[in-house]
């Protein structure tokens, strides 16, 4: 009996590098259309930052020292915090970001504790461009060394245990551009 | 988590390797084997079936630069062998005109079925297709190593089906002409 499926068994065998290059096309014009999106939602909360500074947090610094530790994010007014994990954007989360975080006095929890079940990705790379362009590179306005976390009940978001010279083991959550 | 660091958890045999694979090519090996069979189970049985031969074939491979490429293709040997072995129904006319649409390259001598030949003709068509520009390169691996349909194609490169459809068949007659011309076949 004639094998009629044989010569698409055969095509099996094509190049790895053509099979990759394949899939990989579709995948990078998904990861443009997503960073244009981020450029835009980007935009946006730049002027959301200010407009919120202006309104908010100078009246408080002014009045008061007992600023919430978490709830400010240096730089964000030039460049939101965003990463690439598998070709997907995330960004800091809006709002309490910082989960370690004790917000009366400011220190953090040790933080392996709330990556237990997360899976290790890798060690951040700091980018320079003003969107992600390679996985595992973070880009913000500050210097940023630590890992990188998936989770593998929720793709929507990534975990982040980072230092800076303003946070020693911090864990950061970002959530999924859409 | 990097391909790189997932080869190497499967040559510690720590089998967080397939649940890592799973995770992060699971739908992709999914989507591969349901362009071959359609039983849910059956699928399910495939993918499985992927993870345990790619835990056999890690050592002594070590696929770091092209993990996903060495694991779709193992998806696809054993869909197609389970394929055969059911004689599915589901997806049956799908496949049988996707091998029509590749029979038209090969020239009449050649017996697939002979693995060396088999071997042989694909590493021309390899041959050929490196030397195509990209998107078109891209068009042919979606159609017959990715199995996707016509109207997928269209809608990720934003082509019209009928532009897609007669890309591929300009490609398939360029294909058997290259493979008359350069390697003898089909005189």
């Amino acid at each position: 009996m004639v094998d009629k499926v044989a010569i698409l068994d055969y095509i099996g065998y094509m190049d790895a590098q053509l099979i990759d290059e394949a899939y990989e096309g579709l995948h990078k014009r998904k990861i443009h259309t997503r960073i244009a999106k981020v450029s835009l939602i980007a935009a946006s909360i730049i002027v959301l930052c200010i407009v919120s500074i202006n309104k908010f947090v100078f009246p408080l610094i002014s009045t008061t020292n007992d600023v919430e530790p978490g709830s400010t994010l240096p730089g964000a007014d030039e460049i939101y915090p965003t990463v690439l994990v598998d070709g997907v954007c995330y960004s800091w989360r809006m709002g309490k970001a910082i989960i370690n975080i004790n917000t009366t006095d400011g220190s953090f929890a040790e933080p392996d504790q709330y990556l237990e079940d997360k899976y290790y990705y890798g060690e951040i790379v700091n980018g320079n461009a003003s969107v992600p362009e390679n996985d595992r590179e973070l880009v913000c306005s500050f210097d940023v060394s630590g890992s990188i976390y998936t989770d593998p009940n929720d793709e929507d978001v990534v975990y982040l245990k980072i230092s800076t010279d303003w946070m020693k083991d911090a864990v950061v959550v970002f959530d999924r551009v859409e | 988590m990097e391909d790189s660091l997932i080869i190497d958890l499967y040559i510690q045999r720590n089998e967080e390797a397939i649940q890592q694979t799973s995770y992060k090519y699971g739908k992709r090996i999914k989507d591969i084997i349901s362009k071959i069979l359609s039983s849910h189970e059956t699928i399910e049985e495939c993918e499985n079936d992927t993870y345990l031969e790619t835990w056999n074939r890690i050592p002594p491979n070590e696929p770091r630069d092209y993990f996903l490429a060495f694991i779709s293709a193992i998806a696809r040997h054993i869909s197609i062998d389970r394929f055969r072995k059911d004689n599915s129904k589901g997806r049956q006319a799908e496949i049988y005109n996707l091998s029509s649409e590749i029979e038209e390259i090969i020239p009449s001598e050649i017996d697939v079925e002979k693995e060396v030949e088999g071997k042989l003709l694909i590493s021309a068509i390899n041959k050929y297709l490196i030397g195509l520009p990209k998107y078109k390169r891209m068009i042919f691996v979606r159609r017959y190593f990715y199995m996707d349909s016509i109207t997928e194609i269209s809608m990720e490169c934003r082509y019209s089906n009928s532009k897609v459809k007669s890309i591929l068949l300009r490609l398939r007659r360029d294909l058997a002409e290259y493979l008359s011309k350069e390697y003898g076949y089909g005189r």
